[in-house]
């Protein structure tokens, strides 16, 4: 029987621990277990076979760490081959007669993918799928990724395994005591993802016994449709007399076991410290139980890499302001690659209580696919809210699917044919949640019926591609009143029909509605309370009106869904407007010496009121005028005094955020190069290899602040990079950073290269592990101690604009 | 002869306020500096968790030589440090990934927010590094060496890759070593100790 009908009708056995059996066996400390399968195959063979004597359906092969990071590739064709080889015999010789199954076990790399770590994720797409493929061409029957406590590294696992192979694959994760992946994902989260990309089944494996499981089980059982695995550890290790035990016995295991087998887990196995005896126990307990079916759970949920988001209950807020749409300072933050700017654009959504966040970029002159990966990447950096992958490029959509870590929403799909055939494929592979605009070849329906038709068409295209309804949610398109005065009208019916006939969750962009009118806040936040009490679940809006927050606080508390309205008293004060609630002004008490209240602000730190202060200065004085007389002098105070030891680093730093913030307010009023003082781009980057990037990000600061413009090239950045970058703009200055001694040839091939490429170009170096004798020796222009002199040292180079 | 990896959680170790703003290098904290400090304390504070992993083994110095039973070591001032023991333990104790993602956020959008984090993830994962050694300095009634950790002195980098096969770091506590051999999560300490016999 092939092992998909297998695991539909029946409780399906996993085997249980291998390391333990073979360090029994005499395998000593630090040689790597895989390579038994070819020293000691009757070794292997024997646990396999005690297994399926015991009762196990499936064993899985002895390849938990079979990759190419551990083997060379010829090696890992004959352990993989011999693991498969060693599973067989042990099936043939095995006396059980139950079904018996071979699964290739792949277990993580031991390598942290980016950001945390330093694998970069198709590298570890890579690695994967070399095992799996090997193990497909050996004849296993499925495939286990388990123990897996990372959700990225689980998705690069799954995609190398659906790329690779045709095979079932069942995934397993290690939760730790709190419930959650090392990493942060919950099960939910879990759930979200694996199903999204087409898991046979899911689950958890190790860390923790079958009672301290038993929750994630629980929540795992509550929210997955497809089967449900468990593979707990014999307990805790403890050290007794030298040697690792488990606490937990046989008998306990089982009987926890059994527990949990009743209520709805569907292949069950043993981890750590689990033996034949433990297996046996579980199968005897358990095998006359009529396997509990497995149920559609109809979610319709998104994640990230911490939380899943869930659609049908509270409205779920969307924020819209990574979009370069009408907004020109956004449009030149995309042209210069400032991510920077975009990134505080969705921490400060988040902050104002968006659960999932809009990401579009798309601009006629950029690389689109290079930008929204890249941005899905920083953000996925910064920021745990799931993300919803905005473009009408099928190639960036595909590649910023491939590099989220987590499930995605898609923006958008609609009832063109062309559309469907390009937008579902995606979907299908990389699981997401997609928005489906009910348009198609004709235009937009003006009638609610013709929507809903639409509509119904798109679920059935989407069914034939194996996506279920739950995995749409239909905006029935938000069109302006002003243009016509029943639009609001049939967009909201078709709203509630969505909803009632279809059973489907709905979303709607909603500042649409208003777009030509006066005071749009008012007709917003009012549409969006009807498009909400017609069925609306997700709104795609801005978090920063406080006008649409306060609909949906209120909304909340009139609808049954904030207890106490304790959210809606909460939130509230934040969200009146500015005359109705006073803010307390600072008291200006001045220094002497301070020119105005701006350079009193900076020097002392204070963001949000260097901010206003600049606002309003702007009225009557230009930006650069600003930034002579105030920004700069107040930058200078604060920086004479870091060079005296007066002012610490923590108080330079505030300083220049909060003269970051002038300057913020400055760009986005003039939105040209205005506050550039001096002429000519300053290039810095840390160099390839190394990781730490608070040093540059310090210079960079103070950078921009004295008025440079600086494009930053990030860390770990090829030296080859740095040249382009230099060359193409003409940099007069590139600023280079390291932190370890092992990354200082990388400064000095980069430094090299510069010369040989860019002889024009000055390059200052700076760094922990730097000194005057290094920097001159690698062939640096300048040793930069700390950030200040570094601006010095620009400043001394750079002409004035 | 050898123990396994023995792994342990903390609550939070004694903080002290001086030390972290030592390592902000900030001489003389000014009142802006004591809020920021107090605003990232609310906020990292809660999401830290205190994890060790370690294992006891025996121990023979000669020469330059440290020798593991399951590994060696070569370098003059390890064998110093560890002179006269015949046991030593080695370990590894981190602070959790929590710290790195709010330390790569601010590093974007507040470097001194992120300058701070950075001192108090140093601050924390030294002061869980104390509270182990003290606990087992007390649970073995003996004295122990000061910690000793790979890249001191002579002791290279590379002998992170020992650490790690004998606690098998990311399956114990967690802790990734990256292509350079540094730590995932940053906060991170690996180290050896010499248990001394008190004559």
């Amino acid at each position: 029987m092939n092992f998909r009908e297998f695991l539909q009708k029946n409780t399906v056995y996993l085997d249980g621990g291998m390391g333990t059996l073979l360090q029994e066996k005499g395998l000593p400390p630090g040689e790597l277990p895989e390579r038994w399968n070819l020293t000691h195959p009757e070794c292997i063979t024997e646990i396999h076979r005690a297994y399926f004597d015991a009762g196990s359906h499936v064993v899985c092969t002895n390849t938990f760490g079979a990759n190419a990071l551990k083997f060379s590739d010829e090696e890992l064709e004959r352990i993989i081959a011999a693991a498969v080889e060693n599973a067989r015999k042990a099936a043939s010789e095995s006396s059980s007669p139950k079904e018996k199954f071979i699964a290739l076990d792949i277990g993580p790399c031991g390598r942290l993918l980016k950001p945390l770590g330093d694998m970069d994720f198709e590298a570890a797409v890579a690695l994967f799928a070399k095992t799996v493929r090997i193990g497909a061409s050996c004849g296993v029957d499925l495939v286990l990724i388990e123990t897996m406590n990372d959700s990225y590294e689980t998705k690069a696992a799954l995609l190398a395994v659906k790329e690779n192979s045709d095979l079932p694959v069942l995934v397993s994760n290690a939760y730790g005591e709190n419930g959650k992946l090392m990493t942060g994902a919950t099960p939910a989260a879990m759930v979200a993802l694996l199903e999204g990309m087409g898991a046979d089944a899911l689950g958890a494996n190790c860390s923790l016994g079958p009672r301290r499981l038993a929750s994630v089980a629980e929540e795992l059982l509550e929210k997955a449709s497809v089967p449900v695995l468990l593979k707990p550890n014999a307990g805790l290790p403890k050290t007794v007399n030298g040697k690792t035990v488990f606490d937990v016995t046989p008998e306990e295991f089982s009987r926890e076991m059994e527990a949990l087998v009743r209520k709805g887990i569907r292949v069950a196995g043993g981890c750590c410290g689990t033996t034949p005896s433990y297996i046996r126990e579980t199968v005897s307990r358990t095998e006359s139980l009529a396997p509990v079916p497995v149920t559609e759970k109809n979610l319709t949920v998104v994640s990230s890499y911490t939380h899943a988001v869930e659609f049908g209950g509270a409205p779920v807020l969307i924020g819209e302001r990574i979009n370069p749409t009408g907004k020109k300072r956004f449009r030149q933050a995309l042209t210069e690659r400032d991510l920077d700017y975009i990134l505080a654009e969705g921490l400060r959504q988040q902050e104002k209580g968006a659960h999932v966040l809009d990401v579009n970029v798309g601009l006629p002159e950029i690389d689109e696919p290079l930008l929204l990966s890249e941005t899905v990447r920083e953000l996925q950096t910064v920021l745990d809210l799931p993300l919803q992958i905005d473009t009408a490029n099928a190639e960036a959509m595909e590649k910023a699917l491939r590099c989220y870590n987590g499930k995605a929403m898609v923006n958008s799909v609609n009832g063109k044919k062309e559309s469907m055939e390009t937008v579902f494929p995606l979907v299908k592979k990389y699981g997401g949640l997609v928005v489906a605009l009910t348009l198609d070849e004709n235009g937009i329906p003006s009638t609610a019926e013709g929507r809903v038709e639409i509509a119904r068409n798109i679920l059935k295209t989407a069914e034939s591609y194996g996506i279920s309804r739950k995995d749409i949610i239909v905006d029935t398109l938000a069109m302006t009143v002003s243009a016509d005065h029943t639009a609001a009208v049939a967009t909201l019916a078709s709203l509630r029909d969505v909803r009632e006939k279809l059973g489907c969750q709905t979303s709607l962009g909603v500042s649409n509605v208003s777009f030509g009118l006066p005071c749009r806040d008012s007709i917003n936040s009012t549409f969006f309370a009807l498009a909400l009490e017609n069925g609306l679940s997700a709104a795609i809006m801005n978090p920063d009106s406080a006008e649409m927050m306060r609909t949906y606080h209120s909304f909340m508390a009139l609808r049954g869904m904030d207890e106490n309205c304790a959210s809606y008293i909460e939130k509230i004060p934040a969200l009146l407007p500015a005359s109705s609630a006073p803010v307390p002004t600072v008291p200006a008490s001045k220094e002497e010496g301070d020119r105005s209240e701006l350079c009193y602000a900076i020097v002392k730190g204070l963001r949000e009121k260097a901010a206003s202060v600049t606002a309003s200065m702007l009225e009557s004085s230009s930006g650069l005028s600003i930034v002579e007389n105030e920004i700069i002098p107040a930058l200078n105070r604060v920086g004479k005094g870091f060079e005296e030891k007066t002012v610490y680093l923590p108080q330079l730093l505030m300083s220049a955020e909060a003269a970051k913030s002038a300057f913020d307010v400055i760009k986005t009023r003039t939105a040209k190069a205005e506050a550039t003082a001096f002429s000519g781009k300053v290039v810095l980057a840390t160099v390839r290899g190394d990781i730490h990037d608070i040093g540059k990000n310090i210079v960079k600061l103070l950078l921009e602040n004295y008025g440079f413009s600086v494009v930053d090239l990030g860390k770990d950045v090829p030296p080859e990079d740095v040249v382009e970058t230099a060359v193409s703009l003409h940099a007069p200055l590139v600023g280079l950073s390291a932190l370890m001694t092992t990354t200082v040839p990388a400064m000095e091939k980069t430094v090299s290269l510069l010369h040989e490429k860019a002889p024009w170009c000055k390059i200052m170096v700076g760094g922990a592990v730097l000194t005057q004798e290094y920097a001159s020796a690698i062939g640096a222009d300048f040793y930069a101690k700390d950030a200040m002199e570094g601006v010095r040292y620009a400043e001394s180079l750079l002409p004035k604009a | 002869m050898t123990e396994g990896v023995i792994r342990k959680s903390y609550g939070p170790p004694p903080l002290s306020e001086d030390e972290i703003f030592r390592y902000a290098g900030c001489g003389r904290p000014a009142l802006e500096d004591r809020a920021l400090l107090k605003s990232c304390l609310d906020e990292v504070l809660p999401l830290l968790s205190y994890r060790v992993a370690y294992r006891r083994l025996p121990l023979i110095v000669a020469g330059d030589c440290c020798d593991f039973f399951l590994f060696s070591l070569r370098s003059e001032k390890l064998s110093l440090r560890l002179q006269n023991c015949t046991e030593g333990i080695v370990f590894a104790a981190t602070v959790g990934f929590e710290i790195d993602r709010l330390i790569a956020k601010y590093s974007r959008i507040s470097p001194a927010r992120g300058l701070m984090l950075q001192a108090i993830g140093s601050e924390r994962v030294e002061a869980l590094c104390d509270a182990f050694c003290e606990e087992m300095a007390v649970s073995e009634k003996k004295e122990l060496t000061p910690r000793f950790s790979p890249g001191y002195g002579d002791l290279p980098l590379e002998a992170q890759r020992k650490v790690d096969s004998v606690l098998n770091l990311s399956g114990t506590v967690g802790i990734y070593l990256n292509e350079s051999l540094l730590m995932s999560p940053s906060k991170s300490v690996t180290a050896f100790l010499g248990i001394r016999d008190q004559g």
